[in-house]
């Protein structure tokens, strides 16, 4: 082939020219979640602002110096630019209605139902293939049940007289304990990226002792995965 | 030879990575602080009240336990979509209930999610990819509730059969403060985005409630830059290019109640005294324990920007078969605003504010049978819809209205005056570089500088008057659309037969508007009343239930439509208005329910007795000359059996000049 066409030839590869199309690249994302108490919190930090590379590493440290809860992990492998959903936990179901009893009995019967996920649920999607050394853009849906959920009871025998009789007749509503974020974020190479840092004030006002604390949810992608 | 080096050239330079790489994720964050309110009320209308003062102030409040944050999130943002972060408790709570009325069965049958926490949701819509530190523009929703949902117990009553079977039906109300706005943050700065009441116990608006705070929403977005890049620090561009610091502008809404004897020396006292003064006046009063803040609420705006911000109760009651309910409606019982702000400092404003808790009323549904009721509430609430202009960096009185003496108690004095101010800080127009150049219609904060100049206000005032029902000729007026001669020597008459107490003051009003719109306040008790019942049955014919619902209102309304406006230059001839003016001296007489037993008839189609109403009413279309009170005439009191006074109502219309 003559020379002058093959160096246009491989121009026009370089240049993108027609090509066979490569497998979507994989890499791992990894999302991570801490809580401290607010009172250490403010100790710690006072009202500095750290690099979150820096952050994450001072409050791995701080579970661990005070045997805190450790940090939630999640890892998901991301295709190309494939949404993916990972989740961790365990899944909770419970009525969102009943039907009325039956003439003679009392017990009631659940008649809808919901279903929720006690842990984190992670739906992400890369918005461009990694490209090295280059920012990248992910859209990010995330929902964290932090708890098991209590209840509270919501009586139906309206004509019941005592408190005791009224509780006997009640169905049980959830309450979950519950923090959603979505957008997109940024990140680069292997450096977490903040995603959201939020007082939670505990049961606040209640008296029931709870006390507030600060969560930080971290994302970034695995070193590993980038080379 | 050349052809190929060019070619390789081309390849290479497609092939290169993209250029312009982006820094790191900018963060947002925003704090609520709690503050006493009137410590809060002075450092938002003082004139050092720059989002810089603030925050430092809050600053130092937070370090000696003045304030107190309530919430605080950081949150990655992002130009190309909206972040939400929603975080805090998800309580279930029914949203349908069966009716099994044998046993009085209310079974839950769905039921809705409700968030106790905080709820945000930002977008930056500013084109490109990169987020500069410039100013941003934000679109801004926060909704925050940090109250439980409150247990309410309604009577439930099935009236069939021998004994009827009576409990209590359980329905919640819930509490938020939600505002959504727009507004510009410069990056490492901090903004007020707004000010809310707090909403920490069961009725908002008890007058006699634990010491009341302020909640203020403060927003910051800071950028990390690039390495071995350093953007200028915003004060000194500021001061280079002369700018005011602030980028936004603010408008405070404050209620204030005091004696009606007090309101009438201050409104008697303007326009020499500005409004300015008697707001200093009136805080000074609060600090030392006279009068009562009833709300301030406020946010951060830019103009041509909807803004719409609500702090208080979602009371929920039952309007379908409210014996046993079977559906509901919701209130907020609180306070609300939604504004249109516009170029030059007029507002489109609708201001809402329950200044008590609702009245309990009670229907009895059968003879000597006091379990069997009914309920529904009377909401007492202050309506302000009106389009006052309110320059930058001016307070103006925009309303004013006494509360009727029908709407006290219950947590409600009689013989008090609610004024409502308006402040409205901002940077000041910037200044063009040629002094004959058009202003730039695109600039956020121009407020129309060097375009057309600020409209003129028009204020109305009203005043109601009670004498003895002799005296009825001598307060009439001429017929309804003809030439009516200014009142000036009549008003002042009447204001002396108040200082002798041979009359007395019983409705006093004030509006300030915008000429050539509509505008009302009114300060009235909404109140419910029968319409419709449920005839009586043979096996039970002491008892029925009522099946519809109408609404009368209590209390006083002074609603305008301007219909000419004034002359530019503050000299105007005439004031032409439509006016509907109405005041109750007594809540309505709703029939017994020995009265609808007796009026249902025997096939129990009625018709009923209807409520009584105690109430003059004046409606009209008249020209008025500014300054000069008019007389709308002596009216009875509909409903008195053998009236013994009559009311008699004056109106106002004064044109207020405003500064370029």
């Amino acid at each position: 082939m003559p020379l002058r066409r093959l160096l246009l030839l491989l121009c026009l590869s370089i240049a993108g020219g027609p090509t066979v199309a490569a497998p979507p690249k994989e890499q791992t994302v990894t999302l991570t979640l801490v809580a401290v108490p607010e009172a250490v919190w403010t100790k710690q930090m006072g009202t500095q602002r750290l690099p979150a590379v820096t952050l994450l590493r001072v409050l791995k440290k701080i579970v661990s110096d005070q045997q805190l809860s450790p940090a939630v992990e999640v890892r998901a492998v991301l295709k190309g630019t494939d949404s993916h959903t990972e989740t961790a936990g365990k899944t909770v179901t419970f009525a969102k209605g009943w039907k009325s009893p039956e003439s003679g009995a009392t017990h009631l019967k659940p008649e809808q139902e919901e279903s929720r996920l006690v842990g984190t649920e992670l739906n992400i999607r890369a918005m461009e293939e990694p490209e090295p050394n280059s920012p990248q853009s992910f859209e990010v849906v995330l929902k964290h049940v932090f708890a098991e959920p209590k209840t509270h009871p919501v009586n139906y025998g309206a004509a019941a007289v005592t408190d005791e009789e009224r509780l006997k007749l009640s169905g049980h509503y959830p309450i979950f304990d519950q923090l959603d974020w979505s957008g997109i974020a940024t990140l680069t190479g292997s450096t977490p990226t903040l995603l959201v840092n939020t007082l939670r004030q505990g049961d606040r006002g209640k008296g029931d002792g709870a006390p507030a604390t600060r969560c930080l949810i971290f994302l970034q992608i695995d070193a590993a995965s980038t080379k | 030879m050349k052809t190929t080096l060019r070619a390789i050239f081309l390849g290479l330079l497609l092939a290169s990575p993209a250029a312009g790489q982006s820094p790191s994720s900018p963060e947002l964050r925003q704090r609520i602080i709690r503050v006493p309110q009137l410590d809060a009320v002075k450092l938002l209308t003082t004139e050092a009240s720059s989002d810089a003062n603030i925050v430092e102030t809050l600053t130092r409040w937070l370090a000696d336990g003045r304030a107190q944050v309530v919430s605080d999130v950081t949150t990655a943002v992002n130009l190309q979509r909206a972040v939400i972060v929603s975080d805090g408790r998800r309580i279930w709570l029914p949203s349908e209930k069966d009716q099994d009325f044998d046993r009085l069965f209310l079974v839950p049958t769905n039921s809705d999610e409700e968030l106790i926490g905080m709820n945000l949701t930002v977008e930056l819509p500013t084109q490109g990819d990169v987020l500069s530190p410039t100013p941003t523009e934000a679109r801004w929703f926060l909704s925050h509730t940090e109250l439980d949902p409150l247990l309410v117990k309604w009577p439930a009553s099935w009236l069939e059969g021998k004994d009827g079977i009576h409990g209590w039906m359980e329905w919640y109300d819930t509490f938020r403060q939600t505002l959504g706005t727009e507004l510009m943050l410069r990056p490492g700065t901090e903004a007020v985005v707004g000010v809310f009441p707090a909403v920490t116990h069961a009725w908002p608006t008890t007058e006699n409630a634990p010491p009341a705070y302020l909640d203020l929403a403060v927003a910051g977005l800071e950028i990390e830059s690039p390495a071995g890049f350093a953007p200028p620090k915003p004060k000194a561009r500021a001061e280079s290019q002369g700018i005011m610091e602030d980028l936004n502008d603010r408008l405070i809404f404050t209620g204030i109640l005091i004696s009606s004897y007090q309101a009438l020396q201050t409104l008697a006292s303007r326009p020499k005294v500005p409004d300015e003064k008697i707001f200093a006046t009136l805080l000074q009063d609060l600090q030392e324990g006279r009068g009562g803040l009833r709300f301030c609420l406020g946010s951060a705006c830019r103009p041509g920007q909807r803004i719409r911000q609500e702090s208080g109760r979602d009371h929920e009651y039952p309007t379908e078969m409210p014996s046993i309910p079977s559906a509901w409606d919701q209130r907020l019982v609180g306070t609300s605003v939604d504004i249109d702000p516009a170029q030059q400092g007029v507002l489109g404003l609708v201001l809402e504010h329950h200044i008590a808790p609702p009245r309990r009323q009670e229907w009895r549904l059968g003879v000597n049978e006091p379990e069997l009721q009914m309920w529904e509430p009377a909401f007492r609430r202050l309506k302000l819809n009106s389009y006052p202009i309110v320059p930058v960096g001016a307070c103006r009185l925009i309303g004013a209205m006494k509360v009727p003496s029908v709407m006290a108690g219950a947590g409600l004095k009689g013989d008090e005056t609610l004024l409502v101010f308006a402040h409205h800080q901002g940077p000041k127009p910037q200044p063009d570089s040629l002094s004959d150049a058009p202003a730039d219609p695109f600039a956020p904060n121009s407020n129309g500088a060097g375009s057309e100049p600020v409209p003129d206000s028009l204020e109305l005032e009203l005043q109601v008057f009670e004498v003895p029902v002799d005296e009825a000729a001598k307060w009439q007026t001429a017929p309804q659309g003809q030439w009516a001669e200014p009142d000036t020597k009549r008003f002042e008459a009447m204001m002396k037969k108040v200082k002798m107490e041979t009359a007395r003051l019983v409705a006093q009003g004030m509006l300030l508007t915008r000429s050539e719109q509509s505008c009302l306040i009114s300060l009235e008790e909404e109140r419910m009343t029968a319409t419709e019942f449920d005839p009586a049955t043979d096996a039970a014919p002491h008892r029925t239930r009522p099946t519809a619902l109408d609404q009368i209102h209590t209390g006083t309304l002074f609603e305008v439509e301007s219909l000419v406006a004034p002359k530019g230059n503050g000299v105007a001839d005439r004031v032409e208005l439509k006016y509907e003016v109405r005041h109750s001296t007594a809540l309505p007489e709703e029939p017994t329910l020995e009265m609808i037993l007796k009026s249902a008839g025997k096939d129990g189609e009625g018709p009923y007795d209807e409520a009584v109403r105690f109430e003059s009413s004046w409606q009209g279309q008249t020209k008025l000359k500014p300054g000069e009170p008019m007389c709308l005439g002596a009216k009875p009191v509909a409903g008195e059996k053998g009236p013994k006074k009559v009311l008699v109502a004056f109106i106002t219309a004064r044109v207020v000049e405003n500064a370029q």
